[in-house]
């Protein structure tokens, strides 16, 4: 990993949260105020994370004509998967950044204790930077213990979601915060048993296909799924073998707001993205790691706690990474 | 296996009195688990433990068809799957009267959780303020557990 970390940024909260963060991932900080002040550094090097403060949209347009005009919107100097998205409201409420091809990771800038939030980011982006299936092994540490299940059939779905539940409420996590996790766990399930599998044309299988319905998962249709907990966060992490994410698919689902529009009931299985943009208003961090048509690796990150009210106000990021 | 909901059901002079508990899913037809319905439909949510998002699309499928045909629902002590639901999803009640919720409330001495009901209207006169509740225990240092604002952003005009 490169030893520097950009922050585009002239929020006074902002260098003491990446001040954490870099520490973390034992890398170097380098702050200007705009996008045009930052040209001049991604020219001449490239940086690991660039961290930029969209909480002004038009600055987010000015980088993005600075960069198509000095790198084009292809260059190396910024990629996605690099760009972390820092901003004053949840990204229901700043849904306009979905549309930029700089959408990597997004988090709603702490609310108290930046120091803690810039660990916690720092560890999950030192556990990020290989890529791979280990992320929950390398974020939780050995303490984690972390254990995989593989599901054979959809039918296993409840009993691996309930599993989960059994397995907090023996930890003591209050009731409600383990109910609501195993929502989270049940539709990252839900999504890659029935969403992901695609044919050769990427077109879905399973789309209209009851979810009630039980097949075997063999082969390509195969879910693995890996949980641990370190005492203070749980991880839980759901794989699929298709890589079929759609990216703007997957950014307006967990971006919606059902508070503002109607929910209208669909035919078929599919439920238009409630699950997805349901797991972020509940608590915890949401992480997807796409390889094209290789695999999807849907990952949850939460500290639990002991009352309700501190695990929903909990800092938490978004982020999607898509490989090649 | 707790997960599979239950459905409980009496008939009064009034019309159904339903009672749910347990996890709403892919698994629950509430056409066929609560049967024909005469005269009008209390459902009593304090029993659900989760809703996932096919039981959501369940739900509302359900209920927006009892509206279609003109029957008249309310719901009575919404534990906070529902009342989840209700925030994020602006048409979930489909018509029907939420007419009391369980409020969620942990003690900061002996972290016990436990509900106390309330309706919607006493909630609303009081101005959205949330009522003081005690657990049985004496020394009972009870607080809300949720935010206030989040949770009872339905009931905001």
């Amino acid at each position: 990993m490169s030893k520097e970390v950009l922050l585009i940024s002239d929020h006074p909260d902002d260098p003491s949260f990446l001040a954490e963060v870099v520490q973390q991932v034992g890398a170097e900080l380098v702050t200007v105020p705009d996008p045009q002040r930052a040209m001049d550094h991604l020219e001449s090097r490239g940086f690991a994370a660039i961290f930029f403060d969209v909480t002004k949209i038009s600055k987010l347009r000015s980088l993005e004509m600075e960069v198509q005009k000095r790198f084009g919107l292809l260059g190396e100097q910024v990629q996605a998967s690099r760009m972390h998205f820092i901003s004053d409201k949840p990204l229901s409420e700043k849904r306009e950044v979905i549309q930029s091809p700089f959408f990597g990771s997004f988090f709603q800038r702490p609310n108290g204790n930046s120091e803690e939030a810039g660990k916690y980011y720092g560890r999950i982006l030192s556990a990020g930077e290989e890529k791979g299936s280990n992320f929950l092994v390398r974020f939780l540490g050995e303490e984690g213990d972390v254990q995989e299940v593989s599901l054979t059939r959809s039918a296993q779905k409840q009993e691996a979601a309930e599993a989960v539940r059994n397995y907090l409420l023996q930890g003591r996590v209050p009731a409600r915060i383990a109910n609501t996790l195993t929502n989270v766990v049940d539709e990252l399930l839900m999504n890659a048993i029935y969403d992901a599998p695609s044919d050769e044309f990427g077109k879905p299988i399973y789309s209209v296909t009851s979810r009630n319905e039980d097949r075997m998962l063999t082969g390509r249709e195969s879910v693995e799924m890996k949980v641990g907990f370190d005492g203070n966060y749980l991880g839980v992490s759901v794989t699929d073998h298709f890589g079929s994410l759609d990216r703007t698919r997957l950014l307006n689902h967990v971006s919606i707001n059902y508070r503002d529009q109607e929910y209208k009931v669909r035919q078929g299985g599919a439920g238009a993205g409630l699950g997805l943009s349901s797991i972020l208003s509940t608590g915890g961090s949401l992480l997807y790691h796409c390889e094209d048509h290789k695999k999807t690796e849907a990952i949850l990150i939460t500290r639990v706690f002991e009352s309700y009210r501190d695990f929903r106000a909990q800092f938490r990021l978004f982020s999607a990474r898509f490989y090649g | 296996m707790n997960h599979m909901i239950t459905v409980n059901k009496q008939q009064t002079k009034d019309g159904l009195l339903v009672e749910l508990v347990g996890a709403i899913e892919e698994n629950v037809h509430l056409e066929q688990m609560i049967g024909p319905v005469k005269g009008a439909l209390v459902v009593n949510c304090k029993g659900v433990t989760r809703i996932n998002s096919v039981g959501v699309k369940t739900w509302m499928k359900y209920f927006q068809g009892l509206k279609g045909q003109g029957v008249k629902f309310k719901f009575v002590e919404c534990a906070y799957p529902i009342i989840e639901q209700l925030n994020m999803i602006s048409n979930f009640s489909c018509g029907g009267d939420v007419e009391s919720i369980l409020l969620p409330y942990s003690c900061v001495k002996c972290q016990n959780e436990f509900v106390a009901s309330c309706t919607t209207a006493e909630l609303r006169a009081s101005g959205l303020t949330v009522p003081a509740a005690r657990c049985e225990k004496p020394d009972c240092a009870a607080q809300f557990d949720d935010d206030p604002e989040e949770y009872f952003y339905f009931l905001e005009d």
